[in-house]
């Protein structure tokens, strides 16, 4: 069910329902017994009456005989009819409407009884001093019909009276509503842009969590395109530069007469086309990692085929570098709790920065302790505050002159993300930076491996 | 014209750096905010052009400090933003022009030309000295409607003078004007210049004023 009014509605109703009709019941078996008790009253007041008239016993047995009876015995209730028997058991006169048999048994007292088919409820009064049976009564029926009308009397204003609950009942709730359609009014009608506060007026207490995480969620929205709009920027700031290179170089090749001007300037073009096309693989890269973070809990992958890959990838660099990368046997066989793709990234940034911002001649190692792995160079690594600046994209190590776009170690950060992190540390051949599960301390330095062991 | 270029990128900078050679400038390159604020304080540049984003701060915190401190060199800032707002928080900055990256050499050295003919307080293009026409942009000089070849060196020396016709430009001015701080300057090398003028130009165009410097008659 989607409407809350319909389901409020539904609930209260129905709640209503019950109690009307329970508290109805209540109210026709305790009518019922009320009647009951006025009709017997009445029975028994009509029978004492008849008694207390001093009927003559002779008289009235002839006057019954010759058939007078009904004619001398006063009218007193058409719903009602009488007997008046001797204590002998001879009928002295009977009420017009009366049964032919005996009303009742002749015990004194409120007895039931069945005659001609026609159920009856009798009061029998036995007075010795007269010598009379007086026997008094009515029909079951009689009496179901005066309960069952006074019921119908009931039903109607109830009727009536449910109806209009109803009816309150849905206006009330929709008023209820109606700071959550004002709420909803509010959000409907502002523009993707809009990140601003909620403005709505008289929020109840019950719904000011709802408004306040609603305001929250939008701050944070807020923050995250605030933060994508900062990247786009300067993701252009970082392709404009290199084709803006590319472009002097290139209209300088056109225009000088130099031959080694020329030279020079093709062979930049070339530089700037590698960095290029490294920044658009970086860019890509994030896009990837940031479209695609989900938790993968199930996800690993062999470090040792993704260095396999990123040595095949890197292979002109670490040429141009003549350096030369190696692994360890307990790097190559560590797993890690990552998708294959994002521990490729990650790895393949980590050597690339090794590369390019070690020594030119030396060498790269990616070791693991058998929690994480580290990768590291001989190069002077990052200060503190940089190491920890560089994870924002866009960040470049201004101690450094070796190109780069800044993205690298914020790729590595979201590929990374949220099983594993990164830690930098300084050691005493050069520096180090590890890929340690989330929630672990750094390492000692024990990872150090012998370098007999690297395959 | 002497351009301090002030920009961290390598394979721009060194872009640059040959780009405005070509159009016949003299070209200093400094990386960091810290260098060009060195360099402004020290040398006297016809114009300086600074990229926004550097290693230890922005181009436009240059612009505004050296703006404070007396400096009113022109100054043409390039940016990979274009967005509005960047190019009017230049402005309002001290910058005197803004250019988008990437952008086209002549269109840089265009501006150039502008920004500092409008800070030596001329608008034309062109200057004309009695039967001598200079046309700044091309670099053709015209004698008596003939064409004049003239070297980058003995251009940049005839610019200089005739940029400030009829004041005394000395000696350092010129060599300051026309050689970067890498370069190697003769002892006599201005001198050489002045002469190499005079035998193309004629030999009273330029006047010496003895122990002070060289002057362009207003005619």
């Amino acid at each position: 069910m989607t409407s809350l009014r319909i389901r409020l509605f539904l609930l209260v109703a129905a709640a209503t329902a019950i109690v009307w009709a329970l508290a109805a019941a209540w109210t026709v078996l305790s009518a019922r017994a009320d009647v009951e008790r006025v009709l017997d009253r009445r029975l028994q007041e009509a029978a004492m009456m008849v008694a207390s008239l001093g009927y003559d016993t002779q008289q009235t047995s002839d006057a019954a005989q010759s058939g007078a009876a009904s004619v001398a015995l006063p009218s007193y209730d058409r719903q009602l009819s009488c007997q008046i028997w001797s204590v002998g058991g001879q009928l002295l006169g009977a009420s017009q409407g009366a049964p032919g048999a005996a009303m009742s048994d002749g015990e004194a007292g409120f007895s039931e009884r069945m005659i001609a088919g026609n159920a009856w409820r009798v009061y029998t009064h036995v007075s010795p001093e007269n010598g009379l049976r007086v026997m008094v009564g009515d029909t079951i029926a009689m009496r179901s019909r005066l309960i069952t009308d006074l019921m119908r009397g009931l039903i109607v204003p109830a009727t009536i009276g449910l109806l209009a609950l109803a009816l309150l009942l849905w206006i009330g709730i929709g008023q209820g509503l109606s700071p959550i359609r004002r709420i909803a009014a509010e959000i409907g009608d502002r523009s993707p842009e809009d990140q601003s506060p909620l403005v709505v007026d008289r929020v109840p207490d019950e719904l000011s969590p709802l408004t306040r995480e609603i305001d929250e969620l939008f701050a944070r929205i807020a923050l995250l395109r605030d933060g994508e709009r900062r990247f786009l920027a300067s993701a252009a700031h970082e392709m404009q530069t290199p084709l803006a290179g590319l472009k002097t170089h290139a209209e300088i090749a056109l225009r000088t007469e130099d031959e080694n001007a020329r030279r020079k300037s093709l062979e930049r073009i070339r530089q700037s086309v590698d960095r290029t096309t490294r920044l658009v693989r970086q860019l890509l890269d994030l896009a990837k990692e940031r479209s695609a973070r989900v938790p993968a809990t199930e996800a690993s992958a062999s470090l040792g085929d993704a260095f396999d890959e990123v040595i095949e990838e890197l292979e002109h660099l670490v040429a141009e570098r003549n350096a030369s990368v190696q692994i360890s046997q307990a790097a190559r066989d560590f797993v890690a709790p990552l998708p294959r793709n994002s521990l490729v990234i990650a790895l393949r940034n980590l050597i690339e920065n090794a590369l390019l911002h070690g020594p030119a001649n030396s060498e790269v190692r990616v070791d693991s302790d058998g929690t994480g792995f580290c990768v590291r160079d001989a190069g002077p690594g990052l200060s503190d505050s940089a190491s920890r600046a560089m994870l924002e994209p866009f960040t470049r190590d201004p101690g450094s002159k070796a190109p780069g776009s800044g993205l690298g170690l914020s790729i590595v950060s979201s590929a990374l993300a949220p099983a594993m992190r990164l830690h930098f540390e300084r050691i005493a051949s050069g520096y180090r930076v590890c890929v340690l599960p989330a929630e672990t301390q750094a390492p000692s330095e024990e990872v150090a491996i012998d370098a007999s062991e690297f395959a | 014209m002497r351009i301090l270029v002030v920009e961290d990128d390598e394979v721009l900078r060194e872009g640059l750096d040959a780009g405005l050679s070509l159009e016949g400038h003299t070209v200093d390159l400094v990386e960091t905010c810290m260098d060009a604020r060195e360099a402004a304080a020290s040398y006297s540049y016809d114009a300086l052009v600074v990229d926004i984003g550097l290693p230890d701060g922005s181009g436009l915190d240059l612009v505004h400090d050296l703006r404070l401190s007396g400096n009113t060199t022109p100054i043409l800032v390039l940016t990979a933003r274009t967005m509005a707002e960047d190019r009017i928080e230049g402005l309002d900055r001290g910058a005197d022009d803004y250019l988008g990256k990437p952008f086209d050499l002549g269109e840089l050295a265009a501006r150039l030309r502008a920004l500092v003919r409008r800070a030596n307080g001329r608008t034309e293009p062109s200057v004309t000295i009695g039967p001598l026409a200079i046309t700044l942009a091309t670099r053709q000089v015209m004698l008596k409607g003939r064409e004049i070849e003239l070297s980058r060196r003995e251009f940049a020396v005839l610019e200089v003078l005739v940029r400030h016709p009829g004041h005394v430009i000395s000696r350092s001015q010129i060599e300051e004007a026309i050689y970067g701080w890498q370069e190697e300057v003769g002892s006599n090398a201005v001198e050489v210049h002045i002469h190499k003028l005079r035998g193309k130009l004629g030999a009273n165009f330029i006047e010496t004023v003895r122990g002070v410097g060289y002057r362009v008659r207003e005619q």
